[in-house]
């Protein structure tokens, strides 16, 4: 049914069901908003996108307007609200120690807040987890990660603890996050407006090995990486940059540089090969992939029916590190102690795998497309510049059908 | 005391045979409105979960009683259970609700063996399907608030949620559910049977320095003199708190106390707790432990109560050892307004009242303290 409502002293008519703030965005009217995700439930906590409704302030996100209603979106009142929320939100993160990539820089520009007259409170311990690591006096209780991990991922491994200002982000019963049921899947970083969540960074590990002159160290790439890397160029998002990654790579110090989607084509060989066994021999079926150790620590954590279920396949990162360690060692007669392989993956839950013991240290380290793009960056390269080269041989060949697997996941 | 009248199956009796519609409409007559502080109509209320249509309704009773100073909800527990259990049901009954929850605040336990045997006796006697189960409050000030009590009973954290949907639409399970007060309740059963039911009579819990602390029934429209004759307060009485979150008032002894006075003087009457404050307290040492009480019980879950609470603590803390400045008075207030205009639930909107009115009717208290 559609609504009149004055929006910002002009008369417009909308469907009752949308919120204030899909409103706005329909009539290009822009407003802050930091604990909002699309597509999840506004549970309004920051109080930032706030808005007057009939002289009344209220949360755009969560708000839909009645009849007549009349929405200023950008009077004084509504503007002193949004910043003084903002400056209430958590005084630790205003000073400086935000990167800029964080969705409250941003906000910080809109919101117009420059400084902070609160000194910080609580003094949390950081949770050094072995893949993620989170950092409670970052953290501004938006639940964004709550949300994502409960709602999308359907793992809960976050939720809220004590009250008041002590009210914090944690694994239950104040544990760590590496010692509850979490599958690594990194989403909780990505929906972190001013990353108190972040990866355990190899890049510092990686340098040094690069440094070192014993050391031969190659890259594999993921199929995904060539199209998400530009983005953090300021490259248009999905922009095919093989060539230019590859050279970026190189010249950051590595001697070869693979590419996953040879492992890619080894996985579906031997998946179809299994599939094939099974059918005959009367194995379980669905077959499901064992590609993502995400999907795999999920089914251990929580759906131990299905475990049998799972092919019994490396994933390609694993198989590659094998060839590399075996294979290739073995033709380019080097030990294969001296060989460090280095993942370049878009995900947290690689790095997780790749430290599991059954996998016999055939991938050193992991690095994520956000910590390729920061060693290139710190390396002075200009990725957009850069003259194109071709993956190594002889591990850099394939037949390019991988790459569908970055699509389909 | 009207509060203490029994109805003894006879208000049940009375609704069955008038048919829930005639009830709304007798109930809207008498003008019963909450009496947990939002008085809402209750005819209201309960027309709109009976018009929404769902397999399964909820009544839930709001016995979390958390406000500093009301005490009301006990006393009527501890002296007219029946009746209160009796409302219950006829609540359920015109909604439409087969399944009702007691939610007793953690700190009245030793109610609950008391309650069970009377609901037991209610329930056999009544000859109804509906059935009454205890829930122990999760000993959250903010659980007495509708829609973090049918959190809490759900088993999550007792948070506030957003509104609406409202409970009568939306509430446990997502099902239509009535969340009323204790007092509201009872009045209920009252309203429907007796035709002298009177609806500005309503209970005050008295406290503070006086001889004679406790329930009282007083009529809307009081006098403050009549209030003391009753109190007998030990010195002489300054100012007034509504609980915690009503604001704190100045008095004399010829105010009247009604809804008009006390909207006046930017307050909230809240469930009429009075907490009486006598020369010999200071101002500032009121609004300290106020300020203490809310930093505690904030939920965390909206911005400017989870850290605006704290703040005005830490200022109070500051101006009360003489460090404060001209400044801290200024953000105080500040921080006040912010939390009352942009919190999510009704804890948050009153969490600076106590700033907002004291400053208001006692500001030279504050500036005596402060740094020149």
């Amino acid at each position: 049914m559609k609504i009149e409502i004055i929006l910002n002293e002009q008369k417009i008519k909308v469907e009752d069901n949308l919120s204030i703030l899909d409103i706005c965005k329909s009539q290009g009217i822009n407003i802050p908003t930091l604990c909002f995700q699309k597509g999840l439930f506004p549970e309004g906590r920051c109080r930032i996108c706030l808005v007057e409704m009939d002289g009344k302030l209220v949360t755009s996100c969560s708000t839909k307007p009645k009849k007549n209603a009349k929405i200023l979106t950008n009077t004084e009142k509504v503007r002193q609200a949004r910043k003084k929320n903002l400056e209430l939100i958590n005084p630790t993160i205003c000073r400086g120690n935000v990167d800029n990539e964080h969705l409250i820089c941003e906000l910080y520009k809109e919101v117009g807040l420059e400084s902070n007259r609160f000194e910080p409170l609580v003094k949390h311990t950081l949770d050094l987890g072995d893949v993620i690591i989170r950092d409670n006096n970052k953290c501004i209780n938006c639940g964004r990660c709550v949300q994502v991990c409960s709602q999308i991922q359907a793992v809960h491994a976050l939720d809220f603890s004590s009250r008041g200002h002590n009210a914090h982000v944690t694994p239950y019963m104040n544990k760590k996050l590496s010692e509850v049921a979490c599958i690594k899947c990194g989403q909780c970083i990505i929906s972190c407006p001013v990353g108190a969540i972040y990866e355990r960074s190899h890049i510092e590990a990686v340098e040094a090995a690069i440094k070192d002159p014993k050391k031969h160290v190659i890259a594999q790439t993921a199929p995904s990486i060539r199209v998400s890397l530009g983005e953090l160029f300021s490259m248009e998002g999905g922009s095919l940059i093989t060539g230019k990654m590859v050279s970026a790579i190189k010249s950051c110090g590595f001697d070869r540089v693979f590419d996953v989607n040879l492992a890619a084509d080894l996985t579906i060989m031997e998946e179809g090969t299994e599939f094939l066994k099974r059918l005959e021999s009367g194995g379980k079926f669905p077959m499901i992939t064992s590609c993502c150790p995400g999907w795999v620590l999920m089914a251990e954590h929580f759906h131990h029916d299905l475990l049998d279920n799972l092919s019994t396949c490396k994933s390609p990162q694993e198989m590659m590190g094998s060839m590399i360690k075996t294979y290739y060692a073995k033709k380019k007669k080097i030990d294969p102690k001296d060989i460090v392989v280095v993942s370049i993956m878009p995900c947290t839950a690689k790095k997780f795998e790749s430290n599991r013991p059954e996998m016999k240290n055939m991938v050193d380290y992991v690095l994520t497309t956000r910590e390729i793009a920061k060693l290139i960056k710190k390396n002075q390269i200009d990725l957009k510049n850069i003259k194109e080269k071709e993956f190594d041989k002889p591990l850099g060949i394939s037949t390019g059908a991988g790459a569908i697997f970055g699509v389909s996941g | 005391m009207q509060i203490l009248r029994e109805t003894k199956l006879e208000a049940l009796a009375k609704s069955r045979e008038l048919g829930p519609k005639k009830v709304l409409d007798l109930l809207k007559e008498k003008e019963l409105v909450g009496r947990g502080g939002a008085a809402f109509l209750t005819s209201k209320k309960w027309g709109i979960a009976r018009n929404t249509k769902s397999d399964k309704k909820y009544i839930i009773c709001n016995a979390d009683e958390g406000e500093p100073g009301t005490f009301k909800d006990k006393f009527i527990i501890k002296y007219n259970a029946k009746t209160l259990i009796e409302g219950i049901l006829i609540a359920a009954e015109v909604v439409g609700a087969k399944i009702c929850y007691f939610y007793l605040r953690g700190e009245y336990e030793y109610l609950r063996e008391k309650l069970e045997h009377d609901i037991k006796h209610v329930l056999i006697r009544a000859n109804s399907e509906v059935d009454i189960i205890i829930v122990r409050g999760a000993g959250s000030y903010v659980c007495g608030e509708e829609s973090a009590i049918i959190q809490s009973i759900m088993g999550n954290r007792g948070q506030p949620q957003y509104k609406p949907p409202y409970p009568p639409v939306e509430g446990l399970w997502g099902k239509p559910t009535i969340v009323n007060n204790v007092e509201t309740l009872i009045c209920a059963a009252q309203a429907i049977l007796y035709e002298d039911w009177k609806p500005n009579l309503r209970l005050f819990s008295l406290s503070g320095n006086l001889s004679n602390p406790g329930v009282y029934e007083l009529p809307l429209g009081v006098k403050m003199s009549s209030i003391m004759d009753i109190a007998q307060p030990d010195k002489k009485i300054k100012a007034i708190t509504f609980g915690a979150f009503g604001g704190i008032m100045k008095v004399d002894e010829d105010m009247i106390i009604n809804l008009e006075t006390i909207r006046n003087a930017r307050c909230h009457h809240g469930s009429f707790s009075i907490i009486f404050i006598d020369e010999s307290k200071k101002i500032i040492d009121v609004c300290y432990s106020i300020a203490k009480f809310y930093a505690y019980e904030s939920c965390g879950k909206c911005t400017p109560c989870r850290e605006g609470t704290v703040r005005i603590l830490n200022i109070l803390k500051k101006i009360k050892s003489k460090q404060g400045d001209e400044n801290d008075l200024v953000l105080l207030e500040e921080i006040a307004h912010q939390i009352q205009d942009t919190s999510l639930c009704g804890l948050g909107m009153s969490a600076g009242n106590h700033i907002i009115t004291s400053l208001k009717h006692f500001r030279n208290d504050f500036e005596r303290l402060i740094q020149k």
